[in-house]
């Protein structure tokens, strides 16, 4: 660091430590395009490591799916009367996990909470990435998948028609509305960093980044036009916050299935996708920031507001477990109460408990500011929270259709290997577009970051 | 029962061209004639011969079709069920020249239109890719060649010729009628001693044959009317199992237990044996009474009878009195007080019948001997009709070992074998299959592969009983045809009665006058060409009907001295003081093992232990938590160094410290569906010998040992046999019962409606909301007069084309069983309690330590309930399952994608779903069997019991044509056509008068899960426990 600069730096995150320490450091405007632009450079072994083993699972996740078109379904470890199993369960896991994206970006952006700032750019990608995992499940799920255009609602020749009286089609609109909302906030959010990168590139990268950045200039007109339609799109999203994660919920709450069918379900759901969004979002950007070298723009204080975000979520989703036992119990259905008695006693209580550990416990540690701004502890919770909220979809649908009506028609899941490989993955498609947008895209909003430096410095150097 | 259309097929063996040859002119012809049957009699009848030439060995399907037969259109031929020795008359229905289905002939008074779960399989067994389809011979290195079927009848000829008729031996099944005769007539027009012929089946009911001969002087296996009793006491007589007609015992004790709404009554049984199968589950009380106790529990009966004078016949009784054992209650196991109850049950009963056992342990006969004094004495013999079934002659185990020993002596050079695989169905004890070693030659008349053709020096293959010709007479002057249902499959097969009639005449000229077996009870019977053509079409002659047949009771004691001399009580259960023993039964699908070469029923749910594709070792679920098994674990069964393997599951119906493994399955040739499917018992049972020469069924003295290998899974289709305090099965008791009101039902179900729908507009989103239809179509179900048997099953995956799929896809829960059986478990409290209604909230555990076993069973048959307001419907994306206007919830296959949504969401779990191609499971030509009036469903499509929409299609279509209205009872579903029971009625609401409207006025109706609103269609008929029975029973306990 040199001594000259060290002067003008100022600090581009408000808030203090409580020892009256600043966090993060003071950049310029060409700073922050540097620092930013240089995580897009020649990537490291590790990266090209990383990407291969996603690539390789990603091609044997695809093989798997193949394999099962091919044989049927019944490769797979379905277990009547467990007629979903981990398809519907990542489905549901990943569309959660695209919550806190929309959430980061649309609802705290009309806050103009100005912490999402270092973070929500990865969130965005996160969303979109994680919509893209999710819908290809449904497809992967049903059992005659080169049929699966039937479920699409056009008019036709067959003059068939769907049923919209069916969660499942919900779902599919309110999906396929989540993803082309979120792509188009994310891409729209990026146009004038993409025109920065497009200064710097050269080459193909240049050309490329030229078409992408629509010909922005950075006028204030564009500007202008920018921050509305940004506006517009933030609260166009807002909505969707709710409403995704209700309608994907709604295909249990809409079923006869004790353990599915619930009013609470709705509102728990979203707090629910918002809790695992945020931990992978902290699952993702900590060893981001470590291998990209982004910490100087991702601070612990951004850790801590993450922090409280996943506490609140989690003992929404704590409090929502205990309502649905209180309801199961006191209710007098006593399929319900022999359903909450199973999960937490039968077949599957070692699943059971560990949601609870994971879930209701775990957050529970970043009640403590210490924890919340120590930045390797909150990826290890983030990673438990992960793992809890995988088991919470996993309990709602298997544990519920092995315990159902009928004593007689009872089972428990066997599982198989084409679903645990799938599952895998399934991850591994999302890493991979992530390791692929890292390298690619700023990770981080250098317009946004530009907008908390202090006027007098927005005048030095270039942009 | 709708009449159907019946045929006679006439035509001779030519006909096999019609199968191997696609564009041949005389099948044309053939055809023709086929369609004008009566004329064609006498002209086929001499055109048959044995000039066949061999055909290349193909079955294709028509290309064009015989101008005579419309494609789709059913025939219906009259012939004789092989399942068992029974030999119920069926029908078998033709479409397309293929046999696809059969049902029960309703003519036949025996079977009356139903069929038992064997039944229905024997179509499974004529299209089975594993038979026989050319002779073979044993080359000297042990190996089999092929050889056509003349040579194959010379080689017989010259070995026959050469012999010593003496020395000439046939084992032949329980032959009866004109079959009989020609096995006689066979044997002496060759010289060949009667004696030589052995008829062998696996169950002699040897015992009740001596019992009968020892009380009333005639050796018989009597026909029990059980209809006429009200009290029934069985002593372990598996009647609706494998007894002699399960079929007919099926119908009688629905008739017997079933409630009289009216008079608020209803038969009692009690079932008195240390395990439990079909018949036991049906007991209103079971007695479970140690191995080797039956005997003692039956003589402490008869002598508390007499002292309490309860018996009509006092001054013979006396006779009796001198046996009183001391101690009843620890040799039986059984409490006295039980025996005082039972007296006193006797005592109030008018029509009390025991049943004695057609088999058991070594005290057998002695036992069957007491039950028949008792029902003399009690003035029952009205009910014992001894002109009864025609087992009489079979040979017993004992009989087998005598032929061991002719064998070791040398004195057997030629033995013919036309019985069901006798080396797997003879315990292994005896030395059969050794023997066979020593004889010079063996010849085998299997359709099949069996182990018994393995040793074989020439097989010569059989038909199929749907290809031949031939009579049963089971009851004298109830005779049965059979005669072939499709030309023979295999060009160098024959029927066994036909090689021997030309063998016959080839070693003595003259020795038969005619050439074929079925002229030969043509001839017989002397019937003229209408005549035959008529009783063909009948199937038989029937001029007897148990239902009008009764025992006199003029039935005459023989010397009580004698009687009682007759008597002996063996203590082979004493030296081994744990009581522990294990039970060998016969299975109820399997039979003696000869059903298990059809996969369907080697994936038949076991009516007592639900197991599918194989057997495993009964253990009381106390006895195992003691022992520490679990299910699914593998033990070792050591009895004298004879060792077998096989998995732990754990029974209610057994007693503690007793085992049980059912027999007919451990096959080690029987086809690629039958072989290595389970263990056979018969391998390491000890010898022993009831006095009747019958084996004992139960055995002591074995060890066995944890092997500490498990199965992944057992593969059974029950989940949890209790109810959890659910209501389920529907049941109520006769105290109960007069208090119960229809129209109070229907107004709480309408109660649950209107919750559903505040505004009281539900009739209009559901029911009548499609457009106006004549036919609202609804099932009813008497869960009283279900025996759980699961014929149902079975009838339904035949007739709506359900593959099956394997063991391990049943380990993982995926059989295709549209009708499933659930039989739930009570303890006779959860069954008070959920009466009061406090069971309702809450869970109640499976049986733990301290707590009785539950012995309260209801079985409940769970199809597509059809639901009104259907949760399947509403959520399926793409309206793949919706709503007819006659009320039926249709699933469309080429629509569906498969979410599977509906499944899960379905209450009843009565969808089940294609994971793979199953169909394509099913091997050439076993596919024959196919119905073509129904799809084949492909790999990712949701399927589910669609009440045999194509059943109700074509009555549409025949009431069309004739312009009028569907009437009652010309739909009747696979499931209830079968139902040897009748619990299953099925009709249309719209129709006041039809017999399910009529059905639905029942007090006991119920529906299972009302109270989610779905409006189930089917309405089930509670069962009606007898209170007061269990109360007295279960005070008296304390």
């Amino acid at each position: 660091m040199h001594a000259e600069r060290e002067k003008i730096r100022v600090n581009i995150h408000e808030g203090i430590t409580p020892e009256g320490k600043e966090y993060g450091e003071q950049f310029t405007y060409s700073e922050i395009s540097e620092e930013i632009y240089r995580a897009s450079a020649k990537p490291s072994i590790w990266y090209f490591l990383g990407l291969g083993i996603c690539v390789a699972l990603v091609l044997a996740g695809v093989g798997t799916v193949a394999y099962l078109v091919m044989v049927g379904m019944g490769a797979a470890g379905f277990t009547p009367p467990i007629f979903w199993i981990h398809f519907i369960v990542n489905f549901v896991f990943w569309v959660g996990i695209a919550h806190s994206g929309t959430l980061i970006s649309a609802v705290l952006h009309l806050f103009r909470s100005k912490w999402r700032r270092g973070i929500f750019r990865v969130a965005e990608a996160m969303t979109v990435f994680a919509v893209m995992t999710a819908g290809l499940f449904p497809l992967i799920h049903i059992g005659r998948q080169w049929y699966f255009y039937f479920l699409v609602p056009y008019p036709n020749q067959r003059e068939l028609w769907v049923n919209f009286k069916s969660a499942l089609m919900w779902d599919f609109v309110a999906v396929l509305t989540y993803f082309t909302v979120s792509l188009m906030f994310f891409y729209v959010g990026m146009i004038p960093d993409l025109a920065t990168f497009r200064e710097k590139a050269k080459g193909i990268r240049r050309t490329i980044y030229s078409i992408l950045s629509l010909g922005w200039k950075g006028t204030d007109k564009e500007w202008r036009h920018y921050n509305r339609s940004y506006m517009f799109f933030a609260a166009f999203a807002t909505p969707l916050v709710v409403s995704v994660h209700s309608v994907v919920s709604l295909d249990f709450a809409s079923g006869v299935i004790p353990g599915w069918q619930s009013t609470i379900f709705p509102p728990y759901f979203v707090a629910g996708a918002i809790f695992s969004g945020m931990a992978m979002v902290v699952t993702i950007i900590t060893p981001l920031r470590k291998l990209m070298k982004l910490e100087k723009f991702v601070t612990d204080w951004h850790y801590d507001h993450m922090g409280k975000i996943i506490l609140v979520t989690g003992l929404i989703v704590t409090y929502s477990y205990a309502v649905e036992f209180a309801l199961a119990i006191f209710s007098g259905n006593k399929y319900e109460y022999d359903q909450f008695i199973y999960r937490a006693t039968g077949d599957y209580a070692w699943a059971f408990w560990l949601m609870v550990f994971c879930n209701c416990v775990v957050p529970l540690f970043m009640i403590s500011k210490k924890v919340r701004t120590n930045v390797w502890l909150m990826f290890v919770l983030s990673i438990f929270v992960n793992i809890g909220m995988w088991f919470e979809r996993f309990n709602i649908i298997i544990i519920s259709l092995s315990h159902d009506f009928l004593p007689y028609a009872f089972g428990t899941y066997l599982p198989r290997w084409p679903e645990l490989l799938i599952t895998f993955a399934a991850f591994a498609w999302f890493f991979m577009w992530f390791l692929l947008f890292a390298k690619f895209f700023p990770v981080i909003s250098i317009a946004e970051t530009k907008e908390l430096v202090p006027k007098p410095l927005r005048e030095r150097g270039e942009h | 029962m709708v009449e159907k259309n019946k045929n006679v097929l006439t035509m001779g063996e030519d006909g096999k061209e019609k199968i191997t040859d696609g564009v041949d002119l005389r099948k044309r012809e053939l055809f023709k004639i086929f369609g004008k049957t009566s004329v064609a009699v006498g002209t086929l009848a001499l055109i048959e011969s044995c000039t066949r030439k061999p055909q290349p060995e193909k079955l294709l399907p028509y290309l064009e079709f015989p101008e005579t037969t419309i494609p789709g259109i059913p025939y219906w031929f009259a012939t004789t069920c092989s399942g068992c020795p029974a030999s119920c008359g069926i029908l078998v229905k033709v479409e397309d020249l293929i046999p696809r289905k059969i049902e029960g002939n309703p003519d036949n008074p025996l079977s009356r239109g139903k069929t038992c779960a064997r039944g229905q399989a024997i179509i499974h067994q004529l299209f089975s890719p594993d038979r026989i389809k050319k002779p073979r011979l044993k080359k000297a290195d042990g190996n089999f060649e092929e050889i056509d079927i003349q040579s194959a009848v010379k080689l017989l000829t010259e070995r026959l010729k050469s012999a010593n008729p003496e020395k000439v031996f046939i084992f032949t099944g329980n032959i009866t009628g004109k079959t009989e005769k020609f096995y006689l007539d066979f044997a002496s027009k060759i010289g060949i001693p009667e004696e030589n012929i052995i008829r062998w089946e696996s169950f002699s009911f040897a015992p009740l044959r001596k019992a009968t001969k020892i009380v009333f002087g005639k050796e018989s296996v009597p026909v029990f009317r059980i209809d006429k009793a009200d009290l029934l006491i069985s002593f372990g007589a598996d009647f609706l199992d494998t007894g002699p007609s399960t079929v007919l015992y099926s119908r009688w004790f629905a008739k017997f237990h079933s409630v009289n709404e009216e008079n608020n009554s209803k038969g009692k049984f009690i079932y008195i044996s240390p395990r439990r199968n079909l018949t036991g589950l049906n007991a209103d009380r079971w007695i479970k009474v140690k191995p080797g106790g039956e005997i003692r529990f039956a003589i402490s009966l008869l002598n508390k009878l007499i002292e309490k004078g309860a018996v009509k016949h006092k001054d013979i009784a006396e006779k009796f009195r001198t046996y009183f054992p001391e101690k009843v209650e620890e040799l039986t196991g059984v409490p006295e007080k039980y025996i005082d109850l039972l007296v006193e049950e006797i005592k109030n009963s008018k029509n009390p019948l025991i049943f004695p056992p057609y088999f058991g342990d070594e005290n057998s006969t002695s036992l069957a001997t007491i039950c028949l004094i008792i029902n003399y004495l009690l003035g029952a013999v009205d009910k014992i009709v001894l002109e009864g079934f025609e087992y009489t002659k079979l040979s017993t185990p004992k009989d087998i070992k005598e032929f061991v020993r002719k064998v070791r002596e040398q004195k057997v050079d030629v033995l013919l074998i036309h019985a069901y695989d006798p080396v797997f169905t003879i315990p292994k004890f005896i030395g059969f299959e050794e023997s066979l070693k020593l004889i010079p030659f063996v010849v085998s008349f299997s359709y099949h592969e069996d182990e018994t053709s393995q040793f074989a020096h020439l097989v010569i293959p059989d038909y199929h009983q749907l290809e031949k010709w031939g009579d049963a007479e089971i009851i004298k002057g109830l005779v049965s045809f059979c005669q072939p249902v499709i030309s023979p499959l295999y060009p160098d097969t024959k029927q066994t009665e036909d090689v021997l009639i030309e063998v016959a005449n080839l070693v003595k000229e003259g020795a038969f006058q005619v050439s074929s077996f079925k002229d030969y009870i043509r001839a017989e019977y002397g019937f003229s060409d209408e005549d035959w053509v008529k009783a063909l079409e009948k199937g038989g002659i029937f001029s007897v009907d148990p239902e009008n047949i009764s025992g006199s009771g003029e039935i005459s004691l023989q010397p009580a001295e004698q009687i009682k001399d007759a008597i002996r009580v063996m203590n082979s259960q004493s030296a081994h003081s744990d009581g522990s023993a294990i039970i060998v039964y016969p299975s109820y699908h399997l039979y003696d093992g000869r059903m298990a070469n059809s996969p369907w029923i080697q994936e038949f749910f076991d009516v007592s232990t639900r197991l599918a594709w194989r057997n495993a070792l009964e253990v009381n679920p106390k006895t195992a938590e003691k022992l520490g098994l679990k299910n699914a674990d593998i033990v070792e069964i050591t009895y004298d160094g004879k060792k077998i393997e096989l998995p732990v599951i754990t029974y209610y119906g057994i007693a503690e410290g007793v085992y049980a493994i059912s027999l007919g399955r451990g096959h080690k040739n029987y086809g690629r569906f039958a072989t290595g499917r389970g263990v056979n018992p018969l391998e390491i049972i000890p010898e022993s010998f009831d006095e009747s020469g019958e084996i004992s069924f139960i055995y002591y003295g074995f060890e066995i040992r944890k092997t500490g290998k498990r199965l992944k899974r057992l593969p059974t289709n029950e989940g949890v046999p209790r109810q959890l305090g659910r209501d389920i099965a529907q049941f109520t008791t006769l105290s109960i019962l007069p208090k119960l009101d229809a129209k109070k039902k229907f107004r709480e179900l309408e109660e649950i409606m209107k919750k559903k729908f505040p505004r009281g507009d539900w009739e209009k989103y559901g029911r009548d909301s499609a457009k106006p239809n004549k036919y609202r179509w609804k099932m009813v179900i008497d869960l009283d007069k279900c025996i759980g048997c699961s014929a149902c099953t079975i009838a339904c995956q035949i007739e709506n084309n359900l593959p099956f799929v394997g063991e391990e896809e049943v380990i993982r829960g995926r059989e295709m069983t549209w009708v499933r059986v659930e039989r739930y478990f009570f303890t006779s409290d959860e069954l008070l309690r959920n009466l009061s209604g406090d069971n309702h909230k809450g869970h109640s555990e499976p049986s733990k330590n301290g707590e009785t076993d539950p012995d309260k069973v209801v079985f409940v048959p769970m199809m597509c309930q059809q639901c009104e307001y259907a949760p399947c419907e509403y959520v399926c994306p793409v309206y793949a399952t919706m709503h007819t206007s006659d009320g039926l919830n249709a699933q469309v296959y080429n629509r569906c994608v498969g979410t599977r949504f509906c499944a899960n969401n379905c209450p009843y779990k009565v969808r089940y779903f294609n994971w793979h191609d199953y169909f394509k499971n099913v091997p050439e030509p076993l596919n024959m069997a196919f119905n073509p009036s129904v799809t084949v469903r492909s790999k990712g499509v949701m399927e589910k019991c669609t009440f045999c929409i194509q059943r109700i299609k074509y009555a549409e279509h025949d009431a069309k044509i004739e312009g009028r209205d569907i009437r009652d009872g010309e739909v009747v579903p696979a499931c209830a056509q079968v139902c040897p029971a009748d619990a299953i009625t099925f009709g249309n609401i719209k129709d006041e008068n039809s017999a399910v409207s009529k059905a639905r006025k029942s007090k006991r109706i119920n529906w299972v899960l009302k109270e989610l609103g779905t409006e189930p269609s089917i309405t089930y008929l509670e069962k009606v426990f007898i209170d007061e029975l269990d109360k007295k029973f279960e005070e008296k306990e304390v």
